[in-house]
């Protein structure tokens, strides 16, 4: 966990004012570089948790949460990152376990690069992933198993390095690494089926 | 394919792709996968497959804002909790 000790404020240049005007300055500095990241945190939100209404409360509680511990927050490090951790906190204690799951695909029994391999010839360029609309994303996401979710969540939509995630989710960065990579060609397998089924894609001929 | 012996493979160049999309490979590794691709179609064409489905998933992405009403909620709460 990224804390500050509440006694190394004066350290970032935040002199104490009167103290009338202190909650709309935390209010300021709180809008003017919590907020700009709603959207991000909306995103994974409804990514880590499937779920709509589930994503509007695990938004509104990391937030407020975020502004009432915003002196904990270390200025000048990635806010996104904390406030990201705040997010995944709060929904593996709060929300995962009365998540409905549905069933999950084996991450390791799919073969690398496979639909580069199927499609090579047909549609190398992956134009097919266009016509695939965000429903079927979002589901497709939720079918990976959570540990295999969470490092694509955080990575290709939360935009966090792999030493944020790892960081964040206490593993070796290789781990980050090799769970990234198995989930986005799980999601990849996922996507393509379902492009199959709809029509979108011929499977390549072999 | 046969390269140089400078060079690296493209068993070797596959497996640092996603590593190269996503901007975590350090100068000397991504000069060397960056000279493998300029000599080698095939591994040119996944890593193009590969960063089409990044690119994929980052539009869908940016297409998803949070809802005006519970931006709207939310203020309101940040600021009766500073009230």
């Amino acid at each position: 966990m990224e804390r500050t000790p509440d006694s190394s404020h004066s350290t970032h240049g935040r002199r104490k004012r009167v103290t009338t005007r202190e909650p709309n300055e935390k209010l300021g500095a709180f809008e003017k570089e919590a907020l700009p990241h709603l959207d991000t945190v909306y995103r994974v939100a409804v990514r880590l948790s499937g779920d709509p209404v589930q994503a509007d409360d695990l938004t509104q509680e990391t937030m407020l949460k975020a502004f009432k511990s915003w002196h904990q927050y270390k200025t000048g490090t990635n806010v996104r990152a904390w406030l990201l951790t705040i997010l995944r906190h709060t929904f593996i204690n709060e929300y995962r376990r009365t998540k409905k799951q549905g069933p999950t695909v084996d991450v390791g029994e799919i073969e690398r690069f496979t639909v580069f391999k199927d499609v090579q010839e047909t549609d190398p360029e992956g134009r097919f992933f266009d016509e695939i609309v965000d429903d079927e994303v979002v589901q497709a996401i939720q079918s990976l198993p959570d540990e295999f979710r969470e490092v694509l969540v955080l990575s290709d939509l939360g935009d966090l390095s792999y030493a944020e995630i790892a960081k964040m989710v206490k593993v070796p960065v290789g781990t980050v690494k090799s769970r990234l990579f198995r989930a986005r060609q799980a999601l990849q397998k996922l996507l393509y089926d379902y492009a199959l089924d709809a029509g979108f894609i011929k499977r390549g001929e072999q | 394919m046969i390269f140089k012996r400078s060079m690296i493979d493209c068993h070797e160049a596959v497996s640092r792709i996603h590593e190269l999309l996503d901007g975590e490979l350090e100068a000397g590794w991504e000069k060397k996968i960056r000279a493998h691709l300029d000599a080698c179609g095939h591994c040119t064409h996944l890593f193009e497959f590969e960063e089409a489905f990044l690119c994929f998933l980052k539009k869908q992405d940016e297409s998803v804002g949070v809802p005006e009403e519970l931006r709207r909620k939310l203020l309101d709460k940040l600021k009766a909790e500073s009230a």
